[in-house]
């Protein structure tokens, strides 16, 4: 069972968006770590257990969609909630994403209550 | 001392928004996250180096750190902030991981009288690659099924000089247990424990240079590779070029063992991840 | 058993056969191998490109390009800025990475990448920007925040002077936050840009 407070783990390679994301995610009552590209998200993601996984696509070492689908591969992170935070607006890339594993993909830049409401819903099932 | 150098303590400490600025550089650079009970680490650090650069300050020095040629500023900085001394059993928990998880998964696919090959780079004087033989001789049951191949290598031969003496100081002992030392050590002299002939003759130590891509002229025949607080101190276009080499000396499925302070996720991502009970190891595609 | 000394240096077996045809073969490590002569023979490195654009092993790709990062020139350079079109993510982090490391060489030709007409290449040179040895990065950061209208290359230029910025470009920064008022992240971006610049001076 989940801890009472979600944890988050928010990986971009922009250390502005990660300030941003935590702070959005912190005030709407969430657990924050960070990750610098898509590889450190893997090592932490197995790491450590967490309720919902930020991915920026565009990272170096390893992209978002590789992330996500490197989390699914693994039993520990297989149904880890994962969205996918993206620059690109087209329905192909919202394809790929969806086909990688993600859960949800957004847009970038992201309003703070579509990023509140979204980690709400995708981790409720865990909360008691 | 020349009029216009600077002492340390006359050079401001950075402001909350420099350091802010420092840590997320060094973050993004090494992967090494400051937190703020080692701030005051920090900014000493900072001081020192401002003074020895004779910068006029935080910003001019951070300048030089972020933009001058071939990053001798970048490195001396990481130099300055990582602390580095090397004993016996440094890092113990690879060790525990390697009997624990990654030789009997090396072992279960060898062929019977196929060696098993484990390599020390760099082995400095020694503590390294010894730590390795004596560890998993009182902790890998196995041990004695297989032949266990060590080599320690470094680019300073005086180091290799002394590694094959394989004497040592009691801070070099420092975390072994008295039943270990009285094992595998005899005092030789005030001071002094030399390390027993079983254990040096069973090491081999070779002259090699990560920088310099030979290191893989044999071809991928290790099994499993130590690399610990190496590639920090090297700049990102020698830190790929070594973790290449290091990918090429390693047989398929082959173990790498860095640093605890250092992660490939800021050199290179040719490797796997494997996430083991007691370390994080990675590994060559099988 | 038990441990035992090493026997005589091992020297793996000369690989046969010409480099090019080998860099094409099926075997990652046949590849790795032929990789590795043609970095050293002449025009080399533009066949090296070549292949980074087709390469599908992921190591295989990483080693071409730190081969190429050893060596770094002009005409590397602008192979592998095409390559920042394609639709691969991996590909494009893997060269965007690359051309960092080469700033010398990328110097020259970032001026192009700033103002190319595709918004998603603009944003790539921004980064490269930010994370590259170039000293005219604070100026070149704040001149894209002074003309640059899509929002997502502001952004970057934001993360970018708050790690290089100077004074100079306060003016920018507020006058982007006007640019793009129901931003949120814009202006958040910009808070932390302007507490970055002014650190220096509050005491």
């Amino acid at each position: 069972m989940s801890a009472a407070i979600p944890k988050v783990l928010v990986v971009d390679d922009a250390a502005t968006v990660r300030m941003y994301h935590r702070a959005i995610l912190e005030t709407g009552g969430f657990a924050v770590e960070e990750a610098a590209n898509g590889y450190e998200g893997l090592e932490k993601a197995l790491s450590t257990t967490f309720d919902l996984v930020l991915v920026d696509v565009n990272m170096p070492k390893m992209d978002g969609y590789s992330l996500v689908r490197a989390l699914r591969g693994q039993p520990a992170t297989a149904s880890l909630p994962a969205i996918l935070i993206s620059t690109e607006a087209e329905a192909s890339d919202a394809r790929q994403g969806y086909a990688a594993g993600a859960n949800l993909y957004l847009v970038k830049p992201v309003r703070p209550d579509d990023l509140t409401l979204n980690a709400r819903m995708l981790t409720a099932r865990l909360a008691r | 001392m020349i009029a216009s150098q600077r002492r340390t303590s006359n050079v401001a400490p950075p402001t909350a928004a420099e350091l802010e600025k420092l840590v997320e550089f060094l973050y993004r650079k090494t992967g090494m996250l400051f937190e703020p009970a080692r701030h005051p680490f920090l900014e000493k650090r900072v001081q020192d180096r401002i003074a020895a650069g004779d910068c006029d300050g935080f910003a001019e020095w951070f300048g030089r750190v972020r933009f001058e040629l071939g990053g001798g500023e970048c490195q001396a900085l990481i130099n300055a902030v990582t602390v580095n001394e090397t004993h016996f059993y440094r890092e113990e928990y690879q060790f525990r991981c390697m009997v624990s998880s990654i030789l009997p998964e090396i072992a279960a696919r060898k062929a019977p009288g196929e060696r098993i090959r484990i390599w020390s780079l760099p082995c400095a004087t020694g503590e390294e690659p010894y730590s390795i033989g004596m560890y998993l001789l009182d902790h890998w049951s196995d041990a004695d099924r297989f032949d266990i191949e060590i080599t320690g290598s470094d680019i300073d031969t005086d180091a290799l000089r002394r590694a094959r003496d394989g004497c040592y100081d009691a801070r070099a002992l420092q975390y072994l247990s008295p039943a270990v030392v009285a094992r595998y050590f005899r005092q030789v002299s005030p001071g002094t424990w030399q390390l027993c002939e079983a254990l040096r003759s069973s090491v081999e130590f070779t002259t090699a240079n990560i920088a310099d891509s030979s290191i893989s002229s044999a071809g991928p025949v290790h099994d499993l590779v130590f690399c610990r607080n190496l590639l920090i101190y090297f700049d990102d276009v020698s830190r790929r070029r070594a973790a290449e080499a290091l990918y090429d000396c390693l047989k398929p499925g082959g173990f790498l063992c860095l640093g605890h302070s250092e992660s490939m996720s800021r050199i290179s991502s040719i490797f796997g991840m494997r996430v083991f009970k007691d370390a994080i190891v990675y590994q060559k595609a099988p | 058993m038990g441990l035992v000394r090493s026997r005589s240096a091992l020297e793996a077996p000369a690989p046969s056969g010409p480099p090019l045809a080998r860099l094409a073969d099926s075997a990652p490590d046949v590849r790795r191998t032929a990789a590795r002569e043609l970095a050293r023979a002449p025009g080399g490195p533009a066949v090296l490109c070549e292949r980074v654009a087709v390469e599908p092993d992921g190591a295989v790709l990483d080693l071409l390009l730190t081969l190429l990062v050893a060596r770094p020139s002009r005409d590397v350079v602008v192979r592998l800025l095409a390559l920042l079109s394609s639709d691969d993510a991996r590909l494009r982090a893997a060269v965007a990475e690359a051309l960092e490391q080469m700033p010398g060489p990328l110097e020259a030709e970032i001026g192009a990448l700033l103002e190319h007409a595709d918004p998603d290449i603009r944003l790539q040179g921004v980064v490269a920007l930010q994370h590259a040895r170039i000293p005219s990065a604070p100026r070149l950061l704040r001149e894209v925040l002074a003309r640059e209208g899509h929002v997502n290359v502001c952004a970057a230029a934001l993360e970018g002077l708050a790690e290089v910025g100077d004074e100079a470009a306060l003016p920018a920064v507020e006058a982007v936050r006007a640019r793009f008022p129901e931003v949120p992240f814009v202006n958040f971006a910009a808070d932390v840009c302007v507490a970055r610049i002014r650190g220096g001076h509050d005491r």
